[in-house]
């Protein structure tokens, strides 16, 4: 096809076009006013005719025209054709998606019968976009393991469309995107995105765990549900049993009745311990099913303390039992039940009970049932043998070396208990309790004094404070004095002494006045006086720092019930990326008895799975921490699932246990059921066009785009042709011939 | 060792109504002799568990001094509460309560006060106001006991006690403590308010984060308890015997309330409270 056109360098708007203009239209009209009115009108006009035409040669010669010959040819619409090549299209079984997609395509473009020649381009995509020849090597060399990603998809025909410009997309599609991509992101790649649907599963025989609810945050010692949805596809179910599974034992099964094709179970469970918690959720298989891989799928707790529950014994009603009182039910975080005497035994059992509102204390109740439900436990002046709870002194004792935490705070009926002296809890103390024949003159001193802070004290969570507040030591200064303490016997191996008193010796050093131990895994807080309460309302009374005691008890709980802002080994586990490519960091640190930095300390980690033929491998690193006592690892998981992780530091006797979960990479296997109404809602949002069934060329929405592309082009300048030239001399000798003719000359 | 405010009491026999036999068998013994004879015998006090850590562990129900008015007029009230505190409780109450003005360190030893009168009083210094309104915001409690005497005022000892709180607790009104409030369960079981006199079954209450921090009784719970050292009732209760048992169970439940606060709300309360076997 060849194509002219004639134009010009200066255009009319051009300075000197017009004013040559302008000059012609002056010559033109003196031409005829100064002609004499006796001559003929064909005189009149000619020669102003003859004089328009010379001027208006010679002006458009000076806006420079030229002739453009455009030699061009017909060019085809580009469109690109993409197939969804994941997982999900490789199901079911013998005629599979894909392939049902790849006869639509042929089916449709075999022919172009469509109006305009089309330019076909072929891709196909899961995680990446892959391009191919033409339809029949994508059935040939499609990778179809990956996961569905619309957004890769959309992201990189974005980028090939600023050179290709597409008219727009042609997609054929399951629909299972695994990469939650919003019309929004579709609209803005400005390309029609006409969707051919293929998803029919009337052959499909599949039975999967389609969807896993849990709450965002789940509680320690409180039930979470889990709810399973379930989905079945041409399999014949009508209940199905849902396992929930736990480090592999078996905690709870469920029964899912399914009904048109939907099934639903829900679990509660009931963590104990906080921390990362990895639950398996699993359908047994059918021998008809095209996929098992869905059958199984792990969920993820990370598991947060909602209160800490405390057990608060008291042997009288005292300043200190109330105030320690009012700091615990202050407390959001704690959930206390307490029971206090408030009347000795003599007055129980020679007084009338009449009028009274007392209630008999639940001793078997409580030791027996409910011990393991508290994460403190208090003995405030609290002799057990009292109240028949020195019955329950070795199970006091297991739940500690089983991880609960003790406070046993003075005066001296508690701290001369010969129950617990005699019991097993004696061992796992701090401090050794005085012997039952000790004179009161020699187990008590009520002297008034200021507690004076061990090396470990200073170092001690419990004591340690932000530098704004001032060293441990400061602020213990600013604090009234105490009265009085029960004086100890001795300190106990494994025991820890924070506090002592000022000039009450025991040997060498100062009485202690407050001592830790940590039996098993348990911890223990003894504290040999009852006026600590002083810290909190004898400190504001006399202008300190009146916080100080609640901020005192609430780090206490903390460091008993080994929050882990306050432990001496913690793990760190960065697993976010969450699949088996991607690296799992772990960053393990350490402190000394002393809380110092453990650096130079051996240190194990040993992570364990089970593989795929249900045997438990495990992989151990073992190494130094550094001068921060710290040690990192990073290890690349060999397979998704659960990971559990025992972490030791044997010279500290510190050990943790912790569990990561790597997920699965492909999620594809998830989400096998085809969702054609996101595939609508995608093409809606471009303007495309939506086929359940055939594609009809001529319905595809597309851009319009240039249907020819130019071959050559030619420009010629007319104002320098010769011709131009003879016309203008033509004309200027037809004016004078005319003129002569006429007799003006 | 805390320092103990002394006062001599006046012996005083005329309302004795034989309601008591030690009174008349030790008739004429000096009141630290009456007490010691008992303690001797553990008739009354009986045999205690040593608790606590000697005189600082105590339980001091601290009287305040004031200008202008009568701060003491039933002075032999307090120490029969401990009294009566220390033999039918667990609590080791100092059976000498102090007396002290509102002095910041002499009231860091004791969060609970009793402030009494039978006539109106001098409006506190903006001081002595701070260091009460401190006293209460970090956990003091304070039981207001108007006297009525008879040559008292005990309306005019109120206004001046309601003045004083519009000063100390701003913004905090008072409220109705009715029979159904934690206080009147917290050790005896009551159904009313009780004291030298009848009046209203509740008690009016000023209260801090849900802590009834000043306790304001219009019974004269002070004239029930009185009692001079001979052992006789100081005045004669219009209900008797009961009346003035109420009164002591009264006193005695605004003691513990201050101790344990609303323990006696918690579940396994309410769960074993009608249980037959008591202790806690």
């Amino acid at each position: 096809m060849e194509e002219w056109q004639i134009s010009t360098i200066l255009t009319l708007a051009n300075p000197i076009v017009l004013l040559s203009l302008m000059a012609t239209a002056g010559v033109v009209l003196w031409t005829f006013m100064t002609m004499d009115p006796r001559n003929g009108w064909a005189l009149r006009l000619g020669l102003p005719a003859l004089r328009l035409m010379i001027c208006l040669c010679a002006v458009y010669m000076l806006m420079q025209p030229s002739l453009i010959v455009t030699r061009s040819a017909s060019s085809p619409t580009p469109l690109a054709v993409v197939f969804d090549t994941s997982a999900s299209m490789g199901f079911p079984g013998d005629r599979t998606r894909l392939s049902v997609a790849i006869e639509r395509a042929q089916k449709a473009l075999g022919h172009n019968r469509h109006e305009r020649t089309l330019d076909v381009q072929v891709f196909g995509f899961a995680k990446s976009v892959q391009s191919f020849d033409d339809l029949k090597s994508v059935a040939l060399n499609a990778d179809e393991t990956g996961a569905t990603s619309f957004r890769e998809m959309i992201s990189r025909l974005s980028r090939l469309n600023e050179d290709s410009e597409y008219a727009g997309i042609l997609l054929f599609s399951d629909g299972a995107d695994t990469s939650n991509i919003t019309a929004e992101e579709v609209r803005k790649a400005d390309m029609p995105l006409n969707v051919a649907f293929v998803g029919n599963d009337s052959k499909r025989k599949d039975l999967l765990i389609r969807d896993i609810e849990v709450d965002e945050f789940a509680f320690s010692r409180k039930p979470n549900p889990i709810q399973v949805t379930l989905e079945n596809h041409g399999l014949p179910l009508t209940e199905v049993k849902v396992n929930l599974v736990r480090d592999g034992k078996l905690l709870q099964q469920q029964t899912a009745t399914v009904i048109d094709g939907e099934g639903q179970a829900t679990f509660s469970v009931l963590p104990r311990r906080t921390g990362r918690q990895i639950y398996e959720i699993s359908v047994p298989a059918h021998p008809d099913e095209d996929s098992v891989e869905n059958n199984t799928r792990f969920v993820e707790l990370n598991v947060m303390r909602d209160k800490y529950r405390v057990l608060h014994l008291s042997g009288a009603p005292s300043w200190d039992q109330r105030f320690m009182r009012d700091t615990l039910t202050g407390w959001p975080q704690v959930d206390l039940v307490s029971f206090y005497l408030l009347r000795t035994t003599y007055q129980s059992t020679t007084q009338s009970n009449s009028g009274l509102s007392l209630i008999p204390f639940p001793t078997a109740e409580l030791f027996t049932k409910h011990l393991r439900e508290f994460d403190v436990l208090v003995f405030q002046d609290f002799d057990p043998a009292t109240v028949g709870v020195d019955a329950y002194m070795n199970q006091i004792s297991e739940y500690l070396a089983d991880g609960g935490a003790l406070i046993i705070l003075g005066g001296a009926g508690g701290l001369s208990s010969s129950s617990i002296a005699r019991s097993p809890l004696a061992k796992q103390l701090p401090l050794a309790l005085p012997k039952a024949n000790t004179p009161q003159s020699r187990l008590i001193s009520d002297a008034s004094f200021s507690p004076l802070l061990t090396d470990i004290g200073k170092r001690h969570p419990l004591f340690v404070t932000s530098f704004t507040d001032g060293g441990p030591e400061e602020q213990l200064r600013s604090l009234p004095r105490l009265n009085g303490m029960v004086r100890m016997k001795s300190v106990q191996s494994g025991g820890q002494v924070l506090l002592s008193h000022s000039h009450i010796k025991e040997g060498e050093v100062g009485a202690p006045l407050m001592a830790v131990s940590e039996p098993g895994r348990g911890r223990v807080l003894m504290v040999t006086t009852d006026s600590l309460w002083s810290w909190g309302f004898g400190a504001g009374m006399t202008g300190g720092p009146a916080g100080y005691y609640v901020d005192f008890w609430k780090k206490a709980v903390r460091w008993l019930t080994r929050s882990s802002e306050l432990s001496r080994i913690a793990l760190e586990i960065d697993s976010k990326e969450g699949n088996s490519s991607s690296p799992v960091r772990l960053n393990l640190s350490l402190l000394t008895e002393d809380y110092l930095p453990a650096s130079g300390q051996k240190v194990s980690i040993q992570i364990s799975w089970v593989d795929d033929n249900e045997q438990t491998r495990t992989v151990e690193f073992t190494g130094l921490t550094d001068n921060a006592g710290m040690f990192r690892k990073s290890w690349n998981a060999v397979r998704p699932g659960p990971h559990a992780v025992h972490v030791s530091a044997d010279a500290l006797s510190l050990s943790l246990d912790d569990s990561f979960l790597v997920k699965q990479e492909n999620r594809e296997l998830n989400h096998l059921s085809p969702n054609p109404t996101l595939l609508r809602e995608l093409s809606d949002a471009t303007g495309g066009a939506f086929f359940e069934d055939d594609v009809q060329l001529d319905d595809l929405k597309l851009k319009s785009t240039p249907e020819s592309h130019i071959l050559s082009r030619q420009d010629t300048a007319l104002w320098s042709h010769p011709l131009a030239w003879l016309l203008l001399m033509g004309l200027l000798l037809g004016e004078w011939l005319f003129r002569k003719y006429r007799g003006i000359v | 060792m805390k320092k103990r405010y002394e006062k001599r009491i006046a012996v005083s026999s005329s309302d004795y109504k034989g309601e008591n036999v030690h009174s008349m068998v030790l008739n004429g013994m000096t009141r630290r002799g009456f007490l010691g004879a008992l303690a001797a015998l553990g008739v009354t006090v009986g045999v205690r568990p040593l608790l606590g850590i000697g005189a600082a562990s105590q339980i001091d129900i601290v009287q305040l001094i004031y200008s202008g008015g009568n701060w003491q007029p039933r002075p032999t009230a307090l120490r029969r509460l401990a009294f009566e505190l220390q033999k039918r409780t667990a609590v080791d109450a100092v059976l000498e309560p102090t007396a002290t003005r509102l002095l910041p360190g002499k009231l860091a030893d004791s969060p609970l006060m009793y402030i009494s009168g039978d006539r109106p009083f001098s409006p506190f210094t903006p001081a002595s106001v701070e260091v009460l309104r401190r006293y209460l915001k970090l956990g003091g409690t304070v039981i207001v006991d108007p006297a009525y005497t008879p040559d008292g005022d005990a309306r005019g000892f109120q206004k001046s006690i309601a003045h004083l709180m519009t000063e100390v607790l701003p913004g905090i009104n008072a409220e109705k403590l009715a029979p159904g409030h934690v206080i009147f369960r917290s050790f005896y079981k009551l159904s009313a308010a009780a004291g030298l006199r009848r009046g209203s079954s509740g008690l009016t209450g000023y209260s801090i984060d849900k802590r009834v921090a000043v306790i304001w009784g219009d019974h004269d719970m002070g004239g029930a308890w009185a009692r001079d050292n001979l052992g006789n009732w100081e005045y004669e209760v219009p209900g008797g015997t009961r009346q003035r048992e109420n009164a002591f169970r009264l006193g005695v439940n605004v003691v513990m309330y201050a101790l344990c606060g609303n323990y006696k709300d918690e579940m396994p309360h309410k769960r074993f409270s009608n249980s037959s076997d008591k202790g806690q």
